[in-house]
Parts: C-alpha cells; sequence; structure tokens
C-alpha cells in the first residue's frame, strides 16, 4: 500500500506553485512538507486529499488514479486543514460523536483522554481556547482508524507537552501500518521518529 | 443510511436551535411582513382575501431568502464539508438531511402560525386548510430548489443578491400554483390540480436537488 504521486503542476490564479513534483510514500512513513508560507503546501495537502485536482500529474493509492476511486480512496483518510471543523454550538462531546463514521462505544471518551479532554467533555466549544479545539479536531483521528492521516500544520497552537503526546500518538499510528503526509514549520523530534520521516521542501 | 439522515438531521436541528438567530429571523421577518401589509390597503374584507394569499406567499419566498443565504456558509468556512466528503455516504445524503433539519427548524413554525396569520385576511377554515396544505407542499420545494442556489453561491462573499437573483426564477412554478390553489379556494373552486401540481414540482425537486446541490458544493470545495 503507498502513496503516490507524480510530476504534479499547480497554479493559484496565474502564479506557479510548483511543477514536476514527485514523491513515493509507503505504509509506516511519514511525509513532512515544508516551507514558507504561501509555497502551496496546503494547496498539495488539498490535493493529496482529493478535494481539487492539480494542473497536471496524477496521484496514485495502492498503484491507482485517486480520480478513478475517489469516494473509496477518502474513505480511507482522515484530513485536518486550517480550518478544522469544530461547531462552536455544540459540546466537545457532539463533536466528537457527531464526527464518527460508525458509531463505536467508548471511542469518543478514550479520544478525549488521550487528548487531555475528559474534563471538558461537556463544554461547548466555544468555550474552548484555540489550542483545545486543536486538539479536539486532532482526536477525530483517533475514531476513525484510517490509514491514511492529511495533516495541515497539525502542531500549530499546541503546548510543548500536546506536541510531545501527538508525535507519540503519530509514532503508534505508523507502527500499526499507518501513513502520515503532514506541514509543519516544526521538527519532529520525538526519537522514534527519526527514521521514518522523509522530508519535502516545497521552497 | 436511514440512521444517518437521522444522526445528521438531528445535529443540524441542535445546532440551528442553539443559534437563535438562525430560526428566529425569518420567522419574525414573515410575521412582521404579513402584519404591517393590511395597515398599507384599504381594509376592506373583499381586498384582503384577494391579495392575502399573493401576501403570504411573497412573504415566505422573502423570509426562505434570509434563511438560504448561509445554508451551506458555516459549514463551507469551517471546513465541516470537506470532512463531510471523507464519511462513507454521499454528500448528497448529507444535504437532503440538511434541508430537512432546516424545513423542520424554519418552515415548520411558519405553517403552525399560519392559521392565526390567515384570520387577518379574512380566510375562512376551507380555504386556511387549503393554504396549510399549499405550504406543505410548496415549502419543501423551496428549500430544495433553493439549496442549489445556496450551494452555487458558497465560495462567494456577500452574495445574498446573487442568491435571489438565481432562485427566485425557479420559485415561479411553486408561487403560481399555490396561489392559484388558494385563489380558486377562495372563489369556491377545487383547488386539487394545483396541489397536485405543487407535490409534482416536490417530487421533482427532491429527486434532483440535492444531487445537484451536492455536486455544486463539490465544485465550490475544490475552488477554496
Amino acid at each position: 500500500m503507498s502513496l503516490q504521486a507524480f510530476n504534479l503542476e499547480c497554479l493559484r490564479g496565474e502564479r506557479l506553485l510548483w511543477r514536476n513534483l514527485s514523491f513515493d510514500l509507503s505504509l509506516g512513513k511519514i511525509l513532512q512538507i515544508t516551507g514558507a508560507n504561501g509555497c502551496g503546501k496546503s494547496s498539495l495537502l488539498r490535493i493529496l486529499a482529493g478535494f481539487a485536482r492539480p494542473l497536471s500529474g496524477s496521484v496514485h493509492w495502492q498503484g491507482q488514479v485517486i480520480y478513478s476511486q475517489l469516494n473509496h480512496y477518502q474513505q480511507q483518510l482522515d484530513y485536518l486543514g486550517h480550518q478544522i471543523a469544530i461547531k462552536s454550538d455544540l459540546t466537545v462531546k457532539e463533536n466528537l460523536e457527531f464526527s464518527e463514521r460508525t458509531p463505536q462505544k467508548n471511542l469518543c471518551q478514550s479520544a478525549l483522554n488521550v487528548m487531555g479532554l475528559s474534563s471538558q467533555i461537556n463544554y461547548f466549544a466555544y468555550q474552548l481556547s484555540q489550542g483545545q479545539k486543536q486538539r479536539l479536531a486532532l482526536a477525530r483521528l483517533l475514531l476513525n482508524q484510517s490509514k491514511l492521516w492529511i495533516l495541515d500544520e497539525p502542531l500549530s497552537g499546541l503546548d510543548d507537552e500536546m506536541i510531545e503526546q501527538l508525535q507519540i500518538i503519530f509514532s503508534h499510528h505508523i507502527k500499526q501500518g499507518g501513513m502520515i503526509v503532514l506541514s509543519t514549520h516544526r521538527p519532529l523530534t520525538y526519537p522514534d521518529l527519526s527514521n521514518q520521516v522523509s522530508h519535502l521542501n516545497l521552497c | 443510511m436511514l440512521k444517518i439522515i437521522l444522526t445528521i438531521i438531528h445535529r443540524e436541528c441542535l445546532l440551528i436551535w442553539r443559534c437563535p438567530v438562525e430560526w428566529c429571523t425569518p420567522l419574525l421577518f414573515f410575521i412582521l411582513v404579513v402584519l404591517l401589509f393590511p395597515l398599507t390597503v384599504v381594509p376592506d374584507i373583499k381586498t384582503l382575501q384577494l391579495v392575502g394569499p399573493g401576501i403570504l406567499w411573497l412573504a415566505l419566498l422573502l423570509a426562505t431568502l434570509l434563511s438560504l443565504s448561509k445554508l451551506f456558509q458555516a459549514d463551507y468556512e469551517d471546513g465541516s464539508l470537506e470532512q463531510w466528503l471523507l464519511r462513507p455516504w454521499p454528500l448528497s445524503a448529507f444535504v437532503l438531511a440538511k434541508l430537512i433539519a432546516h424545513w423542520l427548524m424554519i418552515f415548520v413554525p411558519v405553517i403552525l402560525i399560519i392559521p392565526l396569520l390567515a384570520m387577518m385576511y379574512h380566510l375562512n377554515f376551507h380555504v386556511s386548510l387549503i393554504l396549510i396544505l399549499t405550504l406543505l407542499t410548496g415549502t419543501p420545494s423551496l428549500i430544495l430548489l433553493g439549496s442549489i442556489g445556496a450551494a452555487l453561491i458558497v465560495s462567494l462573499r456577500q452574495s445574498s443578491l446573487l442568491l435571489a437573483l438565481i432562485i427566485l426564477p425557479l420559485y415561479v412554478p411553486t408561487l403560481i400554483f399555490a396561489t392559484s390553489a388558494i385563489t380558486s379556494a377562495v372563489a369556491g373552486f377545487s383547488a386539487t390540480a394545483s396541489i397536485i401540481w405543487l407535490t409534482a414540482l416536490f417530487s421533482f425537486s427532491v429527486i434532483l436537488a440535492p444531487w445537484v446541490s451536492a455536486a455544486t458544493l463539490k465544485i465550490g470545495i475544490a475552488y477554496q
């Protein structure tokens, strides 16, 4: 099982973001995308998630172009973008429960425990800080057990302790046979990850 | 699938209920227009009976526009629509469930309050009953057809006027059949034919609109 990109080219308006971008990511690996603001990291992640299409080139999942099996492909991934899809007028628990693809008992509670939000379970999302909202969005990753995680700046707004915790979660995910594509300005420092991370600099 | 649709309806109803401005604004707007109009014309029973159905339905159309302008906006801006694409069920199911929730929270209160407002226009029990029938069969079409316009403008800012320009022409058949049903009832004729047409329009909309809206939303997401 692998995620491959071949000769991707992307325009924003009339500005060329990148061209001839290729990579191959296999199970148990992390692709860390870096680059300055505006260099097209989020655009690349949206293309990899199948939300947008590149100007040219293609993305393959398990050897097949993702657009020929888009629904099937998208069901196997979790995506966290800049907009984290948290509803302010729902409680923490409601936000998480409505995010489950297949509702399972106690999974929400354990996800909240891992993300350190168990004491805020009945809080409305508007009562949470930005960092806590980010943790709630990340808790969704633990619910659906998707193979592929595509994460846009997942470490932003998190304190050092939670960044460490999140890297442990990443390590656990790839040991379970998952794969992660993420954009971040901060290096991943957790020792278990050092041999599993490949880097892609867009600028 | 039914369980999923019910779950989404529950979620959407909660969201609308907890943001009173969403359901209060169209309802209060509708009530105000209907209450104020008789003050602007000669308070003659026959005149009110004649213009009443048209005013009630026109006020309803404008209230619908108010409620539709932000139908998908919040989901688009906070990333929820992208998350819906990753679910194992089609986006059109989400759209349909959202529209059902919207109808329950916005239009059902209107239908409940209509008998009181109909009294202001001296519409008798039989005509009020026909009016309610037109609302039950006509308002789902309004929201279904309106969702196409709301999906089209989802990625545009300051687009309320554009929404009106897109969807008001689509509302013309519903408006014609609804008002002709009530006018026929006021004149003592049968309103059955118009009600059947309204039901046919509803059937057509419910098959087509969720699918078209979902496809349009996907295009909006791609150009985000």
